[in-house]
């Protein structure tokens, strides 16, 4: 999703003679989110069920829901009243909860600033899955800017 | 006169509480459409839940699945409170919000229906204010016209459902004459005997109610007239009175008569006059009349030609046509309100099941699944029957729209049988 | 109501007997074209008209001891076995002129209910059909037709239907 299509990068570098790295940051990016998923998993046992297959098609008007985390560890969902409010872990399992109740196959994304402590992002994640996400994204930035998503998030709440 | 005949008849006419049909969806083979009937804000003095009848109502048609209150996101009342990313993000298209007031002494309701995905007003009504405990029918009302709107056929939810209830064997078994409303809820015993109730028919206007009872065996058809409870004897003919079904002006009563012979034969009666006719003769049965919707055909049931099959005759007289050719038997056949389609019980194989067919004849598509499936009640709307079934627990009524695609259950601790959708108020 | 039908019409109108005095000579003959002439007035009276003696006690209860007569599916036809009900009914009723019955028909609950009730009437006017080929005056036999609304047995199989197939006798 968030992930820039490598050609794009290529115009916007300067020689060719470089090794592009770019898809291997991508793919890295993925398995981190993989790992994540699964790391609470593994020492938690919140049970997850991870999907069938990756090659499932998004459908176009399931919207994503975003679960967006600040430097202060404070959780902001852009779904409900009040979006600018932070709530709480029963605020998200119930609110993303209703989404999956009636579209499970809703992708559920996950904007952490960057400050955010790996603590903070795998309690929102718990919270996710409590709810029944099927599928976690990881909004992330190119890897030039990796603040300025954060900032933009946190200049809304 | 009637005051006696009535205390006679030992059977009397009330309107009590009664115990509510439960209702069950099932089969249903179409995916329900998602909707959102959001709780309609209240003013103080206006309580009543008006949105969760709504929300009921669509619910029951099999053809909506409303969105579970705790999943709402956000409960606006008004359009400019709507956040549509709230309800798109769950899927509802469709979002019914609304707001109750006070006035008149009454409660004043007021309803949008919102398209989500357009961002758009479908619907905007001001119902006038009604009486509190009238409100369940300004909500029917109001799910009739979201019906309406979002599937081109117009509501059912705001009529009655006529039927009896049962219990007991033999010489013991009671009967009741009940109307409830289209969900099932508000029964109002209308009649009670210790001898059978049968075959109840509404006046085209919905003010009257025809059916069969028995005082010492003897049958008669009576003619009662709800808002008064005011019981009028239409024939009581040696042998069997039976089948009544009014003309669509209300004028005429079509019946079955034995008249102490063994054979039935139809005749129709001036319901002003007293005056009737006989509209088939011979020693085979002719009952189960029904008026086509102009008025000027009578389809009924015959054995004529060995099993009993659906016939139609002009009302005026003259020569039967035979009309179903499929299955077994095909018996108490129905007309559909546009008078193209008729619904019948077709017996094959030992299965009573419910069928319906072009009136001009053709072929007969089954849509229940049986075995002792019987006596098809259209909806007005024309897109939903009632029927009764047989199962081991007994008998209940279940509706089924004409495509076969969506059964609900109305169930009740005793048989309930025999039942008659009404008209639309008029 | 018919227990309380049992109860009250301990017998015979003093107008049914007085009726029968025109009627029965020639009501065998006409069968069941004739129109019976004591209606159900409700008049209730004078219980012991036309009960002459033991005799007629006896061939109530002879008669009272069975009272229905069951049928075949989609019959009206009277078996051999019930002839005796029919008989041991007809020499009550022509030994007590006064003496009313009417004859209830039932189907078992397949079909539809008001063309299960005119089946019920076929069944209930063959038996009165078959009184009165045993002499009986018409005007001492009615007829109606509960269709399938009385069962006595409530399960759908044919060891139910059987017993809800039947045309009861109840003296009025």
């Amino acid at each position: 999703m968030a992930s820039v299509h490598p050609t794009g990068r290529v115009r916007r570098r300067r020689g060719t003679a470089e090794i592009n790295i770019v898809p291997y940051i991508d793919v890295m990016l993925v398995l981190l989110v993989i790992f994540m998923v699964t790391a609470p998993l593994l020492t938690q046992g919140v049970d997850v069920q991870l999907p069938e297959t990756s090659a499932e098609p998004i459908h176009s008007t399931d919207q994503p829901v975003t679960l967006s985390i600040d430097a202060q560890g404070r959780y902001f969902l852009d779904i409900g009243t009040d979006k600018d409010r932070p709530i709480d872990g029963d605020e998200i399992e119930q609110r993303v909860g209703a989404v999956l109740r009636n579209k499970p196959e809703t992708m559920v994304l996950v904007r952490a600033d960057r400050a955010a402590s790996y603590g903070e992002v795998a309690v929102g994640m718990t919270a996710l899955q409590a709810a029944g996400a099927k599928k976690i994204g990881f909004v992330t930035d190119a890897p030039q800017a990796p603040a300025a998503s954060g900032k933009r998030q946190h200049g809304r709440s | 006169m009637m005051k006696k005949y009535w205390c006679l008849l030992g059977l009397f006419v009330v309107v009590t509480a009664h115990a509510d049909l439960n209702i069950t969806i099932s089969g249903g083979q179409v995916a329900p459409q998602p909707i959102a009937v959001v709780p309609f804000q209240t003013a103080p003095g206006a309580e009543f839940d008006v949105a969760q009848i709504v929300q009921d109502d669509l619910a029951s048609s099999g053809l909506f699945k409303p969105l579970d209150r705790k999943d709402m996101l956000e409960k606006p009342s008004q359009p400019g409170q709507v956040n549509y990313r709230n309800w798109q993000v769950l899927g509802i298209n469709d979002i019914a919000i609304g707001q109750q007031r006070p006035a008149n002494g009454g409660v004043a309701v007021r309803f949008y229906l919102l398209d989500t995905m357009r961002q758009q007003q479908l619907l905007g009504y001001d119902m006038p204010a009604a009486p509190k405990d009238q409100l369940r029918y300004v909500a029917h009302r109001i799910a009739d016209l979201i019906y309406e709107k979002l599937t081109g056929t117009p509501g059912y939810f705001d009529t009655q459902i006529a039927y009896i209830e049962g219990h007991g064997l033999g010489d013991k078994r009671k009967f009741k004459l009940i109307i409830c409303d289209s969900d099932g809820r508000y029964p109002r015993v209308i009649a009670a005997s210790g001898e059978p109730l049968m075959s109840p028919a509404w006046s085209p206007d919905r003010k009257k109610l025809a059916f069969v009872g028995y005082h010492r065996g003897r049958s008669a058809i009576f003619v009662d007239t709800l808002a008064t409870g005011q019981l009028h004897k239409m024939t009581d003919a040696p042998g069997i009175n039976g089948a009544p079904a009014w003309s669509p002006d209300g004028r005429l009563l079509a019946v079955a008569l034995s008249a102490g012979r063994g054979n039935t034969n139809l005749y129709v009666i001036n319901t002003a006059t007293g005056q009737r006719h006989q509209l088939t003769s011979g020693t085979a049965i002719n009952t189960e009349p029904d008026f086509s919707p102009d008025g000027r055909t009578i389809a009924f049931t015959s054995d004529r030609g060995g099993t009993p099959q659906v016939y139609t005759i002009p009302v005026g007289g003259g020569a039967a046509t035979r009309i179903t050719f499929q299955g077994k038997q095909n018996l108490r056949p129905r007309y559909a309100p546009d008078g193209k389609t008729l619904a019948v019980v077709n017996q094959d194989g030992g299965q009573y099941r419910i069928g319906v067919m072009p009136v001009s004849g053709g072929p007969l598509r089954i849509i229940t699944d049986g075995p002792l499936d019987e006596g098809p009640s259209f909806a007005p709307n024309g897109n939903v029957l009632i029927y009764e079934k047989r199962t081991s627990n007994g008998t209940d009524l279940a509706t089924v729209t004409i495509d076969g695609r969506v059964n609900r259950v109305l169930r009740s601790s005793s048989d309930v049988q025999d039942p008659a959708w009404s008209p639309y108020i008029q | 109501m018919i227990r309380s039908t049992r109860k009250v019409a301990v017998l015979v109108m003093a107008v049914a007997a007085f009726a029968m005095a025109g009627c029965a000579s020639h009501g065998a003959k006409t069968g069941a074209e004739t129109q019976p002439v004591a209606q159900d007035s409700g008049i209730n009276t004078n219980a012991n008209a036309g009960q002459s003696g033991v005799d007629a006690n006896a061939l109530q209860q002879a008669a009272e001891q069975s009272h229905s007569i069951y049928f075949a599916l989609d019959s009206s036809d009277i078996d051999a076995q019930y002839q005796a009900v029919v008989s041991n009914w007809a020499k009550y009723l022509l030994a007590v002129p006064g003496a009313q019955v009417q004859v209830q028909g039932n189907t078992d609950e397949r079909g539809t209910r008001a063309y299960n009730q005119a089946l019920g009437e076929r069944r209930a006017t063959a038996v009165q059909a078959a009184l009165e080929a045993q002499g009986v005056p018409a005007a001492q036999v009615s007829t109606t037709s509960f269709g399938k609304e009385r069962p006595v047995c409530a399960q759908h199989a044919e060891s139910c239907w059987s017993q809800n197939r039947r045309a009861d006798l109840i003296r009025q």
